[in-house]
């Protein structure tokens, strides 16, 4: 014998989503930034420049030039960086830039809308780093599936706790 | 290639174990072969072998996982990845515990791990041994203690058979 539920799957559903809180939304949100942060920082971006929810490889960033290895040996740079590391950390203002917040029905992951020290718009730098070999900002397939592994717990802990 | 570490839970020896009374097991036997028991029992354990490990900082005996090593400690990559904190919860990016998950036999659940790099990993930490030379305090974070693998099978018996495991379907 097995339990037929194919008729309430449409209402269980509308219940599990509505056990998700406005709470964990953004904590899923934040997972996503800091698992790109994190990433970043360890040296390791992605093979495509594509800002998405996996279809995305991760790869270690394009090595840094000579040239660019020597003046930044020169240079006070951001935490966990190295002069000849390449980890999108000159200055560390381009990663910690990167926020979780909730807008309007979602939670969102971006960088914000500010200004670099050197001037130029942060989303602005972070498309020319992307765009210049260096993709960084989205989700690699072995990322989505931590993320939504842990989504996935946390619902279930969630409907546990509610069904007590 | 890496050792493939597993938890197999004969389903039959726990709904023995669990009740004293022959007339109950024999009622509940039926429901232990089914498909949405099975995921919702084996899913439950998978969530509270994560929960011991990351969260209580625990063994599948209940023991303490220990202090990780200084070097270790005093690395680039813990630093970025867990920054202050020093608890042991076997999770640096996370993705050897999260890609446990519960394969489901007619009366066997195996609990393991997807991927040949997490299977790497969760040796390394079960056996202690990590690459040819390298050493570090066996963790073995893969099961429960008997007491509360019971307790969770009649809990998820009691949910299940009262309709409370919509948590399958997530």
């Amino acid at each position: 014998m097995a339990r037929d539920i194919s008729h309430l799957e449409s209402d269980l559903k509308k219940f599990i989503a509505s056990t998700i809180t406005r709470e964990m939304e953004l904590e899923f949100a934040e997972l996503v930034a800091q698992t790109i942060y994190k990433r970043t920082k360890s040296g390791k971006g992605l093979t495509i420049n594509k800002v998405s929810w996996g279809d995305n490889s991760l790869k270690e960033i394009k090595p840094l030039s000579p040239e660019y290895v020597s003046y930044r040996s020169r240079k006070i740079l951001g935490p966990f960086a190295s002069p000849r590391r390449s980890n999108l950390t000159f200055t560390g203002e381009l990663l910690e830039s990167i926020i979780a917040r909730i807008k309007g029905d979602s939670a969102i992951v971006e960088i914000q809308d500010i200004q670099h020290s050197s001037g130029v718009k942060m989303k602005e730098l972070a498309e020319h780093v992307s765009e210049n070999g260096r993709p960084f900002f989205g989700l690699a397939d072995s990322e989505v599936k931590i993320v939504e592994n842990y989504i996935r717990r946390k619902i279930r802990e969630r409907i546990r706790f509610l069904n007590k | 290639m890496a050792w493939n570490p597993t938890f197999k839970i004969n389903l039959l020896d726990v709904l023995d174990s669990s009740y004293d009374s022959e007339e109950v097991k024999d009622k509940l036997r039926e429901f232990v072969v089914e498909t949405e028991f099975k995921q919702l029992f084996g899913q439950r354990v998978v969530d509270e072998i994560v929960n011991r490990t990351r969260d209580q900082n625990i063994d599948k005996n209940g023991k303490s996982l220990g202090t990780y090593s200084k070097t270790y400690r005093d690395s680039l990559i813990f630093g970025i990845y867990k920054g202050a904190d020093k608890s042991v919860n076997l999770t640096l990016t996370g993705s050897m515990l999260e890609s446990l998950n519960p394969k489901l036999g007619k009366y066997v659940i195996t609990i393991q791990l997807e991927g040949e790099e997490n299977r790497g990993k969760a040796q390394g930490h079960i056996t202690g041994i990590l690459g040819k030379f390298g050493r570090a305090k066996p963790r073995d974070f893969l099961g429960l203690p008997s007491g509360e693998l019971r307790s969770m099978f009649k809990s998820s018996m009691k949910d299940y058979r009262a309709g409370a495991f919509s948590e399958i379907l997530v």
